[in-house]
């Protein structure tokens, strides 16, 4: 006999064995298992970010919100004094604006650093015991609002901009573009240090950031006027990329299961 | 989707017959696996049996990524292996797949090869024997052998074909 058909046959030993019997007894053991085992239904991730809404989102908007009018207030009474001194306020305005709307967006950007610090440092764990939902899973979600928040800030300060004529390619350049950047440093800085190093020097690190790169902004517009704009938007996609890249994979890590009886 | 996927999402939904239906598709499988690695037929029962109990209580867990017969054979792996460790030692189960070997009365050629071949295979080290018998025994796929196993398919590839040339030199020599 062929050596092939000597292996096949010899595996082949048990497979003309009668088990009916034995198979009918499993299938129904089987049954009261199952039907005495308790079911645990699923939800998805984004029900449970939905059911967090009312637990994080709302603090950390308000704090957003407040950061917001004290940005808000700081500079409209910076504009009434220069009113009281006679000054152009106007004018004064739009020379001021840009880089008061880069430090705005250092500061949107830097909000975040106190939550998320304290959020790693102490792990979630009440939530993430009483939810059975993962720690990455809380984080981005307190990510999404913040980002959400983040959102509505910029659209604030992009309104206010308008109100005092600053064209868009500024707004872009001392708005938009330190956020992104100081965005994705405190991301990266988050995901990759300790959250002691990340709340003690995340601060410091991102504002600078946000204030670098203004001012490379600031001065390319100088040296290369044509091509600045085409430069910045690529970098402004890349950072997109990047944050996006940074958030899927705490998305598609986390356990997207919460269980309840 | 195939039928095995709609299967599993039937049985997470409740569906009773659907439990059974998928039972009954892997049941002689499984219960060849483990004739395998316990000493009787009746023990090698009895670790179907807890096989699929256990698949009944903890199908809700499992999250289905198209590679159903991989987890379930690994339930059945451990399961024969606290079944083993619990009641019989090593040297008792080598003898009783000898043994078993050449049970079948076909002629004294066939059981003197049978013989042959069991003593050429539990001459194998424990890993090498459950390649083995995946491959051969179970007819699973390279890739279902390493998801069972936990090992790259590379290393299950080059351990197989070592335990192959062991199992030839053995009979020719």
């Amino acid at each position: 006999m062929k050596k092939k058909e000597q292996w096949n046959n010899f595996f082949a030993l048990e497979r003309s064995i009668c088990y009916s019997e034995h198979l009918q007894e499993t299938i129904k053991l089987a049954h009261c298992t199952n039907a005495s085992h308790t079911i645990r239904y699923r939800i998805s991730m984004w029900h449970i970010v939905v059911k967090q809404l009312k637990f994080f989102a709302l603090k950390i908007w308000l704090l957003q919100g407040l950061l917001l009018a004290a940005l808000c207030a700081l500079f409209f009474q910076l504009y009434s004094i220069s009113v009281v001194y006679g000054v152009d306020a106007f004018e004064w305005a739009k020379r001021v604006l840009p880089k008061s709307l880069c430090l705005g967006a250092g500061a949107i950007a830097v909000s975040a650093i106190p939550l998320l610090s304290r959020s790693t440092h102490y792990k979630m764990a009440e939530l993430e015991q009483s939810t059975y939902f993962s720690l990455r899973g809380n984080l981005f979600a307190q990510l999404l609002f913040m980002g959400i928040g983040d959102l509505g800030m910029l659209s604030a300060l992009i309104l206010l901009a308008i109100k005092f004529r600053i064209t868009g390619d500024t707004i872009f350049l001392s708005l938009i573009i330190p956020f992104l950047t100081a965005a994705t440093f405190c991301l990266i800085l988050w995901m990759r240090t300790t959250p002691s190093f990340f709340r003690n020097a995340g601060v410091i690190l991102c504002g600078a950031s946000a204030l670098f790169v203004y001012q490379i902004a600031d001065n390319s517009k100088l040296l290369i006027p044509e091509a600045a704009l085409y430069i910045w938007i690529l970098y402004a996609l890349t950072c997109i990329g990047i944050m996006y890249y940074a958030c899927s994979k705490l998305y598609y890590h986390s356990a997207a299961e919460t269980n309840f009886n | 989707m195939t039928h095995e996927d709609e299967l599993i999402r039937q049985i997470k939904k409740g569906s009773q017959e659907c439990l059974d239906e998928l039972i009954r598709l892997y049941y002689p499988a499984i219960l060849r696996y483990c004739l395998w690695h316990m000493p009787d037929r009746e023990s090698a029962q009895d670790a179907v049996q807890e096989t699929f109990l256990k698949l009944a209580r903890f199908i809700g867990r499992y999250e289905h990524r198209g590679q159903f017969r991989a987890f379930l054979y690994r339930i059945a792996a451990n399961t024969c292996t606290d079944m083993k460790r619990r009641f019989f030692s090593e040297e008792f189960l080598t003898a009783q797949i000898i043994e078993n070997a050449c049970y079948e009365e076909n002629g004294f050629q066939l059981a003197d090869d049978r013989q042959q071949l069991a003593t050429a295979f539990c001459s194998l080290e424990g890993e090498a024997k459950e390649l083995v018998l995946l491959k051969y025994g179970q007819e699973l796929t390279l890739r279902e052998i390493a998801a069972i196993t936990g090992l790259p398919l590379r290393t299950v590839q080059t351990r197989l074909r070592r335990a192959i040339r062991t199992m030839r030199r053995i009979l020719d020599g």
